[in-house]
């Protein structure tokens, strides 16, 4: 049982729409396929095939084994009894998951700002972001955890293990 | 031919016994034991996260550092589960049921005595039975060849698949998506590019590290993020002289601690299976032999020896087919066998043929480990329980940062850090659909050796798979792989047949 369905038995709220799910539930399946069929539309013809035995032997189980789990999951998916439209559904899954979604964001972003502004720049923007994010408001326990991270980072990693980090414009 | 096992235990503890290798295991134990009190942080977490801060040390230090974590971490479920009805890792599910309630009843620092004394005797003697077993292990590898190592891998996909987790075929999917991930760089014997969208950093290999502590590590950050502290009851009340109450408890009791340590080392020995299975087997094993076993469950401290000896035990017999045969016994062996390949260690049975010295250093490694978590379970458990009421919100950056640097470490590599979040998605979208992680994971760092086996296997026989059936062990290892995909369903059968037969009856 996902999360999502324990938290609707235990507060007894109305089912997810069947679309909703099906996005969630067919998204791992159906890219497990298109990864498959990305790697014989890129291999196929261009590599000899004798050496080609062995991974398409893994894209046919895997082919095989997704597919069995695809039926299983669409045969749930049209016994499901949906009580809220897909718009409604969608909206409470974002309202249930928005600290999760917001981390998200604020990760890539985080991940996405370190090689122009540098490495520790962008880690502190960053984890004050995720506290803001988890609902940390307090500048002085922020400050604190930022502090202490950015110093273990730099003398483990920089000092002990003579990494470079990528460096803004700052140098740092 | 390998050396006898005393020679090599007595050239593994002139590797071990340095003043370096015993401040890591130190460092490991303590920041194992922290990080495993952290509920819903397993160990398998605190294994990945730190497995990139090996990276600078020597292949033996690094293994020396995890397998200490590993010990750490095992026990460090069993604080917030004796204190806060929390536990701390899967494998103290079980101390929950007959620790909480000793603690409601005034004795949780009795009852943290009897989880310390019987998760470091639990493990020390394990590891020392398993240390022993090393060397018929070790002459066993050698008769693996290619062809034995492919369908091993095959075997230990599906065991694995079948054993974690509640849905095989799913399990299974995982299991080969990760072959499939592994198979996406270049042709090993050609060099000619597969499957790399253009990405150099995954024209040579799949780096495995970024792939473990997303899939672990930051899959859980997703969760945690939601939580505004980790636990918020602070009413924790402890004390020496009872810790040490229940330590003596646990030497009055030496039948209850061997027959938790024997079936966590069986247990543990399985592929696939965990803690989480041996700590509940042996509590159920405790409560049927018990003279009262009603009272397990309702603050019995028997209920504690069974669960935590028995999931110390796992620790070294996890680590027997993750050593001999490249299959983890647990999610954090799964870890485990990254860090193998991160230092250079090929895992499978060319391990114990070629790597018997590094072998036994890390059996030896979790005896030192347990000596020393002895000591530093009862210095600080007694307020390691704090740990648990820091809010979430602090450890979440804390977290990422700790694991955005170290999956840039092991190549300088930015491609690793998107990756590494990438597949903590990954992992995300998987808890929330019931797919075990560790079957992806293992057909990630399997990948390249099954597919080797299989290029030289198909070498030698001139491109005809009936060689893959062509010796005894084979064969054994096929049969074995087509029981473990059926066992679950052909259980089931019977057991729909005998309960309709039962009806019929009534």
């Amino acid at each position: 049982m996902t999360s999502t369905e324990a938290e609707n038995e235990a507060t007894d709220r109305p089912a997810h729409a069947t679309g909703t799910l099906a996005v969630f539930r067919l998204a791992f399946p159906i890219a497990g396929l298109l990864l498959a069929a990305l790697y014989v539309e890129s291999t196929y013809g261009r590599i000899r095939l004798s050496n080609l035995y062995y991974p398409y032997f893994v894209i046919g189980v895997l082919s095989l084994l997704t597919l069995v789990v695809l039926v299983n999951e669409v045969r749930a998916l049209v016994s499901h009894q949906s009580e809220l439209g897909f718009k409604q559904s969608a909206r409470r899954s974002i309202i249930e998951w928005r600290r999760s979604i917001g981390f998200a964001f604020v990760a890539i972003a985080y991940i996405w700002l370190i090689e122009p502004i540098g490495f520790f720049i962008a880690t502190a923007i960053g984890m004050v972001g995720v506290m803001v994010v988890g609902g940390r408001r307090d500048p002085l326990w922020i400050s604190i955890v930022t502090g202490i991270i950015l110093v273990f980072v730099y003398v483990m990693f920089v000092q002990i293990m003579g990494l470079q980090p990528p460096q803004g414009p700052l140098g740092i | 031919m390998i050396p006898l096992q005393a020679d090599l235990i007595i050239e593994a503890l002139g590797v071990l016994l340095t003043l370096e290798n015993f401040i890591f295991i130190a460092v490991g134990v303590t920041f194992g034991m922290l990080a495993g009190s952290i509920p819903g942080f397993t160990g398998t977490n605190t294994v990945a996260i730190a497995l990139p801060f090996t990276l600078p040390m020597s292949a033996e230090i690094a293994l020396v550092t995890l397998s200490a974590i590993y010990v750490g971490a095992n026990y460090g479920g069993a604080i917030p589960a004796v204190l806060i009805n929390t536990p701390g890792t899967a494998g103290a599910t079980a101390t929950v049921l007959d620790a909480y309630p000793m603690s409601q009843q005034g004795d949780a620092s009795k009852a943290l005595g009897i989880s310390i004394f019987s998760s470091v005797i639990g493990g020390f003697i394990a590891a020392l039975i398993i240390l022993f077993l090393l060397q018929p292990i070790g002459e066993l590898a050698f008769l693996f060849t290619n062809r034995e190592i492919f369908v091993l891998g095959i075997f230990g996909l599906a065991a694995v698949a079948v054993a974690i987790g509640d849905n095989i075929r799913k399990g299974l999917v995982a299991g080969f998506l990760g072959l499939l991930i592994a198979a996406m760089p270049v042709d090993p014997t050609t060099g000619q590019r597969r499957l790399d969208f253009g990405f150099f950093g995954l024209y040579d290999s799949v780096p495995f590290v970024p792939v473990v502590v997303g899939l672990f590590a930051i899959s859980e950050l997703f969760y945690l993020i939601n939580k505004a502290a980790i636990s918020e009851d602070n009413s924790i009340d402890t004390s020496y002289k009872d810790i040490f109450e229940g330590v003596r408890y646990v030497i009055t009791r030496p039948v209850a601690l061997i027959r938790a340590m024997g079936i966590g080392l069986v247990v543990g020995s399985m592929p696939g299976a965990g803690t989480s299975v041996a700590n509940f087997v042996s509590w159920g094993a405790a409560k049927s032999l018990s003279n009262d076993p009603d009272s397990f469950g309702e603050g019995n401290p028997d209920g504690v020896i069974a669960s935590e000896g028995s999931n110390s035990a796992v620790t070294a017999g996890s680590l027997v087919p993750t050593l001999a045969l490249g299959i983890p016994g647990s999610g954090t062996t799964a870890v485990m066998l990254a860090a193998l390949l991160l230092h250079g260690l090929r895992p499978g049975p060319e391990l114990m043929q070629n790597f018997a010295l590094e072998a036994n250093v890390i059996i030896l490694s979790l005896l030192v480990a347990n000596i020393f978590l002895l000591f530093a379970a009862l210095a600080v458990s007694k307020y390691l329980v704090r740990v648990v009421t820091m809010p979430a919100n602090l450890i979440v950056p804390a977290i990422l940062a700790l694991t955005v640097i170290g999956a840039f470490a092991m190549r300088s590599s930015m491609f690793d850090v998107w990756l590494m979040f990438l597949f903590g998605i990954v992992g995300f979208v998987m808890r929330e659909n019931n797919y075990s992680m560790i079957p992806l994971i293992l057909g990630v760092i399997l990948g390249p050796i099954i597919e080797g086996a299989f290029l030289r296997s198909m070498l030698v026989s001139s491109n005809d798979p009936l060689y893959f059936f062509g010796s005894t062990i084979a064969i054994i290892l096929w049969i074995l792989t087509v029981v473990a995909l059926f066992i679950q369903p052909i259980s089931n059968v019977i057991r729909g047949v005998i309960a309709s037969q039962t009806d019929l009856f009534k």
